[in-house]
């Protein structure tokens, strides 16, 4: 097991780009590195040395069009992100402009559901600066500070210990801690994230016709899933070292 | 908004650069990021099949808050573009556009709108009466402006050329083909008719 780990480690400095994205399983770590896939499983490699920058490069990158945590309407990595409801990302400056000073109908830029500058979730990345955001420079209007995120009541069973949530095989890395990853944050379960493919756009932008204020959404390029995995490998390391300080102690 | 943003319609460009196939394309005309000269090829199995059709873009400094600006540069005879000058009568470019739209997804948006006309809501009223009484009328004059126009700047340019040959005013002669729905001896007999 952390034999496993430390050649993955070692991945990260010798192959550059791709390793992050490659999957590596534990019980088949040297094979696995010469095969490479585009969107596997993170490896726990992703996170710990990459700075803000390389780590959006590399997402640009490696999805080719339209990475998975790119506001749609600036297509930066978004700044300050929020959620709507429907699940799309964006910078909160850039949603806030839009709702307030473009929009006619308070609509999701994305699938025409209904936003308002109430129900939006913001999301709370690893290493946020904790920078207000009305400090920062925006051209137009005077952006208000995100809506804080809402903090439902733990549903945790009491008699789990602190990695009540790992319990069970957690030798077995991959897939098992990654399912319960998702446990925990049940919300992200109703993230789509949207990226344009080539498909051309019928001229009626797709609008929702029930009442439910959810619409259909154009098909990312990977699947939630993988983009969730995506989304995880850094908090994933996290999870790895705890693995291994458990291993090592017990 | 005193700003284009300029890093939203590099990347932009980028993309369209990235997917050769989409058959769309943006140019950038002198530099200026604001004036961009977009094409579409005509869709395959309609009367503009074979036409690269060049649209107008115009940025207006709250892109992608506001839609761009967008006409048809080529003459095109559709129920919804003005056979006079251009103009686009299309939701997404009015009230229904979302900064989550593109260039990219707009131009796609013009394809579509070529292969599926709205004559119900039309721009050119009088293609809009052909279309939905004398179909077939329609598309005769449709594919001819195509060919005419629509066959990239050479295709006209030759035939007005041919006409300047033969003594003819450019003016007159580029007038006379459009009159003519591109056609050559056509144009001849409206230019020696009158
Ligand atoms: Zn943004
Ligand atoms: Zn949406």
């Amino acid at each position: 097991m952390s034999e496993g780990l430390r050649s993955r480690n070692q991945g990260v400095s010798s192959e550059g780009d791709q390793s992050g994205r490659r999957q590596t399983d534990a019980k088949t770590g040297e094979q696995a590195s010469m095969e490479r896939e585009t969107a596997a499983q993170p490896s726990t490699s992703g996170g710990a040395g990459f700075e803000q920058g390389e780590w959006s490069e590399r997402t640009a990158s490696a999805n080719g069009e339209g990475g998975s945590f790119e506001c749609n309407i600036c297509l930066e990595l978004a700044q300050d992100p929020v959620v709507t409801l429907c699940g799309h990302l964006f910078c909160w400056p850039c949603l806030y402009r839009w709702l307030r000073l473009h929009s006619q109908c308070k609509e999701c830029p994305v699938c025409k559901a209904g936003v308002s500058e109430k129900n939006v979730i913001p999301l709370y990345g690893r290493g946020t600066s904790g920078e207000d955001p009305r400090t920062k420079p925006v051209s137009g209007p005077e952006i208000p500070r995100r809506p804080a995120g809402q903090r439902p009541e733990s549903q945790r069973a009491p008699q789990m210990g602190p990695f009540g949530f790992m319990a069970g095989p957690s030798a077995q890395f991959g897939n098992f801690t990654l399912s319960a990853g998702f446990g925990l944050f049940p919300s992200l379960l109703g993230l789509q994230w949207q990226a344009y493919t080539g498909d051309p756009m019928p001229a009626g932008f797709a609008a929702p016709d029930d009442g439910t204020g959810v619409a259909p959404v154009p098909r990312a390029a990977l699947t939630p899933e993988q983009q969730q995995q995506a989304f995880l490998s850094r908090l994933l390391v996290m999870l790895g070292s705890f693995v291994l300080l458990c291993l090592l102690f017990f | 908004m005193a700003q284009l943003d300029v890093n939203r319609i590099q990347k932009e460009l980028v993309e369209i650069e990235r997917d050769k196939n989409s058959g769309v394309s943006v140019t950038i005309i002198g530099g200026q990021l604001s004036r961009l000269t977009g094409t579409i090829k005509g869709p395959i199995g309609t009367p503009y099949e074979g036409g690269i059709f060049v649209v107008d873009i115009t940025l207006t400094k709250s892109y992608p808050f506001e839609p761009p600006k967008m006409t048809f540069k080529t003459k095109v005879w559709h129920p919804n573009v003005s056979s006079a000058n251009g103009a686009i009568c299309l939701d997404i470019l009015k009230d229904q556009w979302s900064p989550a739209l593109t260039l990219k997804t707009a131009l796609l948006s013009l394809q579509a709108l070529l292969s599926t006309p709205e004559p119900d809501d039309p721009q050119d009223a009088v293609v809009a009466q052909q279309y939905l009484r004398n179909y077939q009328d329609y598309v005769t004059t449709a594919r001819n402006w195509t060919n005419a126009f629509a066959t990239g700047d050479r295709g006209l340019q030759e035939k007005v050329a041919k006409l300047v040959e033969m003594g003819i005013p450019a003016e007159a002669a580029q007038a006379a083909l459009e009159k003519a729905g591109g056609d050559e001896n056509a144009a001849l007999e409206v230019l020696f008719s009158s």
